[in-house]
């Protein structure tokens, strides 16, 4: 694969700048291949990697993240839901049922002999306790038995903290506890009052000022707390922007905002138009916007443009190592699991309101539900996973992975594909012989933002 | 347009600014090129530019020889552009650099701890009564670790017997390739008891020859390996002509004993050895962030856990309770021995090779001279 402007190897990850004189060019192209580079690789070899029982067990013992979704109930609703008519599948359907707490306790003795195990390697590692919903604080009885309960079986491998996501309408009712356990708080905030517009009661009525007013006595009344444990999300979309949203609250509240964009999955046909109409691009907005150098310096490696640049760092080129023991390994005999999707568990585990355990609560509970809780067990079927997911790899690796510029870089989680067709379509494919096109863009964007190149090798850890 | 002077980023560089002096070594060849000078003030500033520095015409010709330098090696060049040319520089940058975590306060500085265990060394010493079971224990808590290796070095077999045998037959089962090294003295009472433990998948078998002391008929036993300790070209001359063709053998030095002309000459490193040194970028990246002889191991003796041979300072006992994720934590964020590269200690630290010569060995720490070689560049 190679670029306009430079070199490029795809095992020793190094991007070479192309001298502009033919001759020096190709004595260097001459030279690179001299010492390696372009070496053909095994690429089915390299995606012969497969999930089984021993991934998801690791991931259970070495958990993150659980999270319940507390209620299906809301005391809004938003205009962009991901449960309203904007869109389809089953996840659209809500019954207001509440999650019963002997399924929670069920799923906490479950985790926690798993987090006792031998497989858990670390030490003193957190896990955190999520709350979702609906609005999670509508059934805050449940929260606080699940904290009461958590305080209780916690031990050296169980060391839980505790989060949620809020629309922040109960927050003065609720504030004392969430700050007296120590909830880190991500509070959904569009902007000001005509920015936050889609975020109505289910009478259509604006529900701006009795947000404010509950953030407001947070802010007012427990400033420590605010500072530092309360964050804010704002969606994008026609009514906002990027720039308004983000000075709003910064003036505000003095916190930047976390950006997202309306889920572009399982838009219901009949609301297209609409959908598309609400839709907007985060980076164009940003881009057009006359406060980009304001908001690019608070937000820094967060930015969502700086996000992606960092992204490519990491996957493209040759300056990171995962762990310590990289120095020791060779990984280019390493097969890899040809998918974006992430192990499941690795990073959380999502119980919804009905007992079902999913990888992630951002997928449809229709492909991906793991397994179940009852009023007496927990039941992960680890053979239905493993079949489930490696067949869907099967089915993509020869139509599209075997032939893809992202191969071994895949981001596309296979539940974000419809799944209920017989012939599945990938979105994130590229063909190889857009290699160019995609380095090129990448390098553009890096060129712009050269500047955060440094800061992102020095400063930027996933989690 | 303008003219710039770059890097590319497979060249790496080491410098000593007193002296006014750099080294680049290109990782993709392993050769390596000295600067000084003027020439050193220019790749100074290539350096802090990001590995491109804009030029002018005059610029073009002082710096002719080093320009060609870099073209003809095929490390850099001038660029022609109105925009600075983008060169990846390397910075190292570890994921889960646990060290650093403390500072972070989404992450967790005992993450995926284990990970970090590479290698066990259990010393049976002339002390009776160590904690086999606590040793047992330990290893079985390394299940789900990255031990690859275990040592055995059984300095007095008769006094261990009855803990020895309990560890070998263990160790049998653990299915993780275990070294055994016992001393010649001791070796056919141990194999007579233990005939499982001569090489085979799980074992192999090491048999320590030192101060003149053994029999011939050693070199008719099967499936070992036999070590001559030396100290001198005396002993070497000797044990080399009793050696016969079917053992598999080698050398050690002992640092302890051997006087400063033999080590001189037999393992100090010279201009040539250090030429000719080859290293990945895997290796060069490693050599700036760690020991990669000593990082990962945990050495038991005297029923106390060290994070190397040469510690003082035990970082748990067999005595009390042990967690082998604690061990492993503070072996790893608060001993600096993993850690213990050439940077941290002169004279090396002012080397421009300090980047490219071996890390730092047990045998160094020992005798507690660092500077292996006849080759200060700095």
């Amino acid at each position: 694969m190679i670029s306009e402007e430079f070199f490029y190897d795809n095992e020793t990850k190094y991007f070479i700048l192309k001298p502009q004189n033919e001759l020096n060019r190709n004595k260097k192209e001459d030279y690179l291949k001299s010492v390696g580079f372009y070496k053909e690789q095994d690429k089915r070899k390299k995606l012969s990697g497969r999930f089984t029982e021993d991934h998801i067990k690791d991931s259970l013992a070495n958990a993150l993240q659980v999270v319940f979704e507390v209620t299906e109930s809301c005391n809004l609703e938003c205009k962009y839901c991901g449960y309203g008519e904007l869109y389809s599948g089953k996840n659209s359907k809500r019954e207001k049922t509440n999650l019963p707490l002997v399924y929670a306790i069920n799923f906490l003795n479950y985790i926690n002999k798993f987090l006792n195990q031998n497989l858990n390697r670390s030490l003193n590692k957190s896990i955190t306790i999520s709350f979702y919903g609906g609005e999670p604080l509508l059934n805050i009885e449940f929260i606080k038995s699940v904290v009461d309960y958590v305080n209780k079986i916690k031990n050296d491998n169980f060391n839980p903290r505790f989060a949620m996501t809020t629309n922040a309408l109960l927050l003065k009712k609720h504030i004392a506890f969430l700050a007296e356990n120590n909830f880190r708080l991500l509070v959904s905030l569009d902007g000001n009052k005509n920015n936050n517009s889609y975020r109505v009661y289910p009478n259509g009525k604006d529900a701006f000022n009795e947000i404010i007013e509950n953030i407001d006595f947070a802010y007012h009344n427990y400033p420590d707390f605010f500072r530092k444990s309360v964050d804010f999300n704002s969606v994008i979309h026609n009514r906002n922007s990027v720039s308004e949203a983000f000075k709003y609250i910064n003036d505000k509240y003095k916190k930047n905002t976390n950006l997202s964009e309306l889920n572009t999955t399982g838009v219901n046909e009949d609301k297209k138009y609409e959908f598309w109409e609400k839709y907007k691009n985060i980076n164009e907005d940003l881009n057009q916007s006359e406060d980009y150098r304001f908001i690019r310096d608070k937000l820094s490696v967060e930015m969502p443009v700086i996000g992606q640049v960092s992204k490519f760092i990491h996957i493209y080129t040759n300056n990171v190592y995962q762990k310590y023991i990289d120095f020791f390994e060779v990984s280019s005999n390493n097969t890899y699991l040809p998918t974006g999707t992430c192990i499941p568990f690795s990073r959380k585990i999502f119980i919804t309101s009905k007992g079902k355990i999913l990888p992630c609560e951002r997928i449809s509970d229709e492909f991906s539900t793991m397994g179940y809780i009852s009023e007496s067990d927990v039941f992960i079927d680890y053979e239905r996973i493993i079949n489930s997911m490696n067949g869907i790899y099967d089915k993509l690796l020869d139509n599209y992975c075997n032939h893809c510029f992202y191969a071994d870089k895949c981001m596309q989680c296979i539940f974000n594909l419809d799944l209920s067709k017989d012939k599945l379509v990938c979105h994130g494919y590229e063909h190889e012989s857009k290699s160019t096109q995609i380095i090129s863009n990448y390098l553009n964007t890096l060129k712009k933002e050269r500047k955060f190149y440094k800061k992102i090798l020095k400063e930027v850890f996933y989690a | 347009m303008h003219k710039w002077l770059y890097l590319d980023p497979y060249a790496e560089i080491t410098f000593n600014h007193s002296r006014g002096k750099c080294l680049i070594f290109n990782v993709l060849d392993s050769k390596k090129y000295l600067f000084e000078g003027e020439e050193y003030k220019m790749i100074k500033r290539i350096s802090e530019n990001g590995y491109s520095t804009k030029i002018t015409n005059s610029d073009i010709k002082e710096y002719k020889s080093l320009i060609n330098r870099f073209e003809d090696n095929f490390f850099g060049g001038i660029y022609t552009s109105i925009d600075k040319p983008l060169i990846l520089y390397p910075i190292i940058n570890i994921q889960k650099n646990l060290r650093k975590f403390k500072k972070i306060s989404y992450r967790d500085q005992g993450t995926d701890i284990l990970e970090n265990l590479l290698e066990l060394s259990i010393h049976f010493k002339n002390n009776s009564c160590i904690k086999i079971d606590k040793i047992i224990q330990l290893i079985r808590d390394a299940e789900n670790s990255s031990l690859k290796k275990i040592n055995v070095f059984i300095d007095s077999y008769s006094l261990n017997k009855e803990a020895v045998e309990i560890l070998i037959s263990f160790l049998k089962t653990a299915k993780i390739k275990t070294y055994i090294e016992i001393n010649i003295k001791e070796y056919y009472s141990f194999i007579n008891n233990l005939p499982d433990a001569k090489s085979n998948e799980i074992f192999s078998l090491q048999v320590i020859i030192a101060d003149f002391d053994f029999s011939e008929k050693i070199m008719e036993e099967k499936n070992i390996r036999i070590k001559f300790k030396i100290s001198n070209e005396e002993e070497y001359n000797y044990y080399f002509n009793k050696i016969s063709n079917n053992i598999e053998y080698n050398f050690e030095i002992d640092y302890s004993k051997a006087d400063a002309n033999f080590l001189s000459e037999n393992i100090y490193l010279n201009e040539e050895d250090i030429q000719d040194i080859k290293l990945t970028k895997q290796n060069y990246d490693a050599n700036k962030m760690l020991n990669r002889n000593l990082f990962g191991k945990l050495v038991i003796k005297n029923n106390a856990i060290y994070s190397c041979e040469n510690s003082t300072k035990a970082i748990a006992s067999l005595d009390n309770e042990i967690n082998l994720k604690q061990i492993l934590f503070d072996a790893l964020c608060k001993s600096n021995y993993w850690f213990f590269t050439r940077n941290n200690i002169m004279p090396c630290k002012s080397c421009l090779y300090k980047n490219l010569c071996p890390p730092i060995t047990e045998n160094e720490l020992q005798i507690k001279k660092y500077n292996l070689c006849n080759v200060l560049a700095m």
